[in-house]
């Protein structure tokens, strides 16, 4: 095992609409418990405001959980460093005031390792097939799908076990959407990182998984093999998801 | 079916810091009463700005030129007659729509404003008119759901604001540039079933804006394809989807996950040209897989077809 979460749950205070309104609390997620394997993909759908992003947030430990624990196994000795996030919008996942060098070299130094630097950027680039050149350049000259590719570098400089991808595809066009989902399939069979693939579109989460766990307001209402769930889906939710699926 | 808009070789160029930068070509297509005309191609083709200068809202000291450009009947004689036609005939719903809305107002309000100013409505009409189109766009209760703030409201109730916004000014257009983008896939459908049955009722015709391929295919009655800024293909939907003839709408089409894909997808090779360095000749060649000896010197023109289409390649070249 390579991450196990127990009864995940985080509640936002939302403000009231005027200031005299008091705050509103709102469960996002709710007693979430899931286990990633080494090596294994494992899909999250859902339709949009299910929690999702909130429960990539919380792997991240970019947020705190209001309640629940994240177990850390024996492969992830420094989780800041080992689970990297890859973002849904590649046009602001990037500092546009630093070059695209600069920005990959950033979490280098925050983790210490900035001795091979130069080294560990060339194999990232050359990685997700980008030219170094790319470094001297800041993030406003690339396309979408270059800075998708430039965003997945930098997750991989590190060398994480496990890749949390908040749907990484959702921004791109159909031509980069195959090819950015090409690149982590690959970098999965070359480096052996872990996947945690997030997201609404259920023919990406069909490709891409191996396992999937399907939410529905803040909490997991099914979750199996990817081929049993989606041939025998037996909650309402799944079901309304591969009914849309099949309707486009 | 009548036709409700024109457009004949429309030009865009769109101010740079290093001068101006052509961003649309020779665009020629019109709009019938109740079609819907999906425009498909990848980002930074030139989509939305061709849209754009139908209702003059590029950035200022842009440049839009063409040789003809009708509607209604009404013939502009310049890019700033198309301002006079916004809200007034055409309406446009864009992407984001939280973006496209004042935070500070309530949704009904802003629906009263458009009706008031676009219909000429008094206030007690606006609102009890108001009403009935936020419920007409699904947005029940009404007298509820008026009163919210866009912040407190869904992305895909927002986006419902933004119909019942074009609804408010009657047009004849509806210029719907990714309506669905960010929502969902059932949300999608739902938006998609709402524009494409209003569009059905009040006889609008629609220019809807798309990457989505698959979306295009469930709404589009025709087509048009666009690449670097130009229409490469155009022609009925079901044509267009299902047998493509120019070589980028077979890469883009052979790019969508099949639910039987394993294995590596296919790709386009290389990326989009960048409006400053276009190849010479056709743009799509060094991506093409089966350019011929002339794709890289002139720009192929467009060749007709049966059935009404029209592809912009040497490989459909027609005598």
């Amino acid at each position: 095992m390579l991450l196990a979460t127990n009864r995940l749950t985080k509640v936002y205070q939302v403000p009231g609409s005027v200031f005299w309104q008091p705050p509103r609390s709102r469960t996002a997620l709710k007693d979430v418990s899931l286990a990633v394997e080494e090596g294994e993909t494992l899909g999250i759908v859902g339709a949009s405001g299910c929690g999702k992003t909130t429960l990539a947030h919380l792997l991240c430990r970019l947020i705190a959980p209001t309640s629940g624990r994240i177990t850390y196994g024996l492969g992830l000795t420094d989780p800041a460093r080992d689970i990297q996030l890859i973002s849904q919008n590649p046009y602001d996942a990037f500092d546009p005031f630093l070059t695209v060098g600069e920005s990959l070299e950033e979490p280098l130094r925050i983790h210490g390792l900035r001795k091979a630097a130069r080294d560990r950027i060339g194999q990232a680039l050359a990685d997700v097939r980008l030219d170094f050149d790319v470094t001297a350049h800041r993030p406003q000259a690339l396309s979408g799908g270059q800075r998708q590719r430039a965003a997945l570098a930098r997750a991989l400089v590190c060398g994480p076990k496990l890749l949390v991808c908040d749907e990484p595809t959702s921004a791109l066009d159909l031509s980069v959407q195959a090819d950015i989902l090409n690149n982590l399939a690959e970098l999965k069979e070359k480096r052996g990182v872990a996947l945690l693939f997030i997201s609404h579109d259920l023919d990406i989460i069909r490709h891409v998984s191996d396992r999937i766990c399907v939410m529905g307001s803040g909490i997991i209402v099914e979750e199996g093999m990817t081929g049993d769930v989606l041939a025998r889906p037996r909650h309402p939710v799944t079901r309304g998801l591969l009914d849309a699926a099949r309707r486009t | 079916m009548k036709e409700i808009l024109r457009v004949e070789n429309l030009t865009v160029r769109l101010p740079q810091p290093d001068g101006m930068m052509t961003v649309a070509r020779d665009v020629s297509f019109s709009l019938h009463e109740g079609e819907i005309l999906c425009c498909v191609g990848e980002s930074g083709c030139g989509k939305t700005t061709t849209a754009l200068a139908l209702t003059d809202l590029l950035p200022e000291h842009s440049r839009v030129s063409f040789d003809r450009l009708v509607f209604n009947g009404h013939v502009a004689q310049d890019a700033t007659t198309c301002a006079s036609w916004r809200g007034q005939g055409i309406a446009n719903i864009f992407q984001e729509a939280s973006a496209h809305l004042d935070p500070l107002f309530c949704v009904g309000a802003q629906v009263r404003e458009t009706l008031i100013t676009t219909r000429g409505l008094d206030e007690e009409a606006a609102h009890a008119e108001a009403r009935r189109l936020l419920d007409r766009v699904g947005l029940k209760p009404a007298e509820d759901v008026e009163r919210f703030y866009p912040h407190q409201l869904s992305g895909g109730m927002n986006q419902r604001v933004l119909v019942a916004l074009a609804l408010a000014c009657a047009p004849r257009v509806l210029i719907a540039d990714e309506p669905t983008t960010g929502l969902d896939q059932a949300l999608r459908l739902e938006l998609a079933g709402l524009i494409k049955g209003l569009a059905a009722e009040k006889g609008w015709a629609v220019l809807w804006i798309t990457h989505d391929i698959d979306l295009a295919e469930v709404v589009a009655d025709r087509a048009m394809v666009m690449y670097a800024g130009r229409i490469v293909e155009e022609g009925k939907a079901q044509d267009v989807f299902t047998s493509p003839l120019h070589p980028y709408t077979q890469a883009l089409l052979a790019c969508r996950l099949r639910k039987d894909a394993a294995g590596r997808l296919p790709s386009i090779y290389g990326e989009v040209p960048n409006f400053r360095a276009l190849p010479a000749g056709c743009a799509f060649h060094p991506r093409c897989a089966q350019r011929l000896k002339e794709c890289d010197k002139t720009i192929p023109e467009t060749f007709p077809q049966a059935g009404g289409r029209k592809v912009r390649c040497y490989l459909r070249r027609t005598v």
